[in-house]
């Protein structure tokens, strides 16, 4: 799906931890996981900024390898405090889209 | 001051590589980066090093993109201005420092009794609840020195998410379990789990 850019904002985050939680892994990867979810709107820009705010936050470990093709690529996993980060957003996104669809079921 | 020069020296020969790579793109994203390092530069806030640091990184986004075989706007996305404005989020800018001011300002007259001293107390005494035990909202305003603001204490912990305070463990006097920010349920489920009998 389309035009998700403003809606995704707050939620990309909390995807990427989750993507990062499951195995070590590079930016490039990343997109391309959300793309193939169906998440066209992203690219890898998008990622990257968001992989920025991450190690500013100190949230994941960060290793330098050289990958198959082209220069070396950093790749990502979640420390302590990112596998918290990441239970916390589960459980505020539990809490907003509980609450969203009960407005939309309310009589 | 020695230091001082050749912190600059440094800075400036590194900063000619960093162009030196720059000049070696495609056309179009030597154009991109140029024009993001402007539109950055505009909105510097500090020394402009966070900024410099976050160029560099931007190279080596735009190298592995050119070697994937893209083209920039496949990696920035359309909107390069959008993508500008979340790589200065983290970054000292100018606006931020007005943005910064603005709740200092307001904070200092209006909120900081209110919100900040109350809320903080009421957290502190929160935190020390063991496992199994439970406090009134009732119990925690007073521990945290205002005995009629019960209520603002369930206000206060409605917003609390943090994990290591354990605002589940404050209920209604009554012994009624009271409201929880992630359901109801949820709170009686953990409050059973750490044995305490409903």
């Amino acid at each position: 799906m389309n035009n998700l850019t403003e809606m995704l904002k707050g939620v990309l985050e909390g995807c990427v931890l989750e993507i990062i939680s499951k195995k070590e892994i590079y930016g490039y990867e990343i997109t391309k996981k959300l793309n193939t979810l169906g998440l066209d709107d992203v690219v890898e820009g998008t990622v990257y900024t968001i992989l920025l705010r991450l190690e500013k936050n100190k949230l994941v470990n960060i290793e330098k390898k050289n990958s198959d093709i082209g220069p070396t690529r950093k790749f990502y996993s979640l420390n302590k405090d990112g596998k918290r980060e990441l239970e916390i957003f589960w459980e505020k996104w539990d809490f907003i889209s509980k609450k969203i669809y009960k407005l939309k079921e309310e009589k | 001051m020695l230091d001082f020069f050749k912190k600059i020296i440094g800075d400036k020969k590194e900063y000619r590589m960093m162009m030196a790579r720059v000049e070696a793109m495609p056309k179009d994203y030597q154009f991109v980066f140029k024009k993001i390092q402007n539109y950055m530069w505009n909105h510097a806030g500090g020394d402009g090093m966070d900024m410099l640091k976050i160029q560099y990184d931007l190279i080596d986004l735009f190298e592995a993109g050119i070697v994937d075989g893209k083209r920039v706007l496949q990696i920035t996305g359309e909107d390069v201005a959008e993508f500008c404005d979340e790589l200065l989020r983290n970054t000292k800018t100018w606006t931020a420092s007005y943005h910064e001011k603005l709740n200092n300002d307001i904070k200092k007259s209006l909120g900081r009794k209110i919100m900040n001293s109350f809320s903080e107390k009421v957290y502190e005494v929160v935190k020390k609840i063991p496992k199994g035990k439970t406090l009134s909202y009732k119990e925690v305003a007073v521990l945290a020195g205002k005995a009629k603001a019960c209520r603002a204490v369930g206000n206060i912990l409605n917003k609390n998410y943090d994990p290591k305070i354990p605002c589940h463990r404050v209920i209604r006097s009554d012994k009624k379990i009271g409201g929880y920010n992630r359901g109801n349920e949820e709170k009686k489920k953990k409050l059973e789990a750490e044995g305490y009998l409903l």
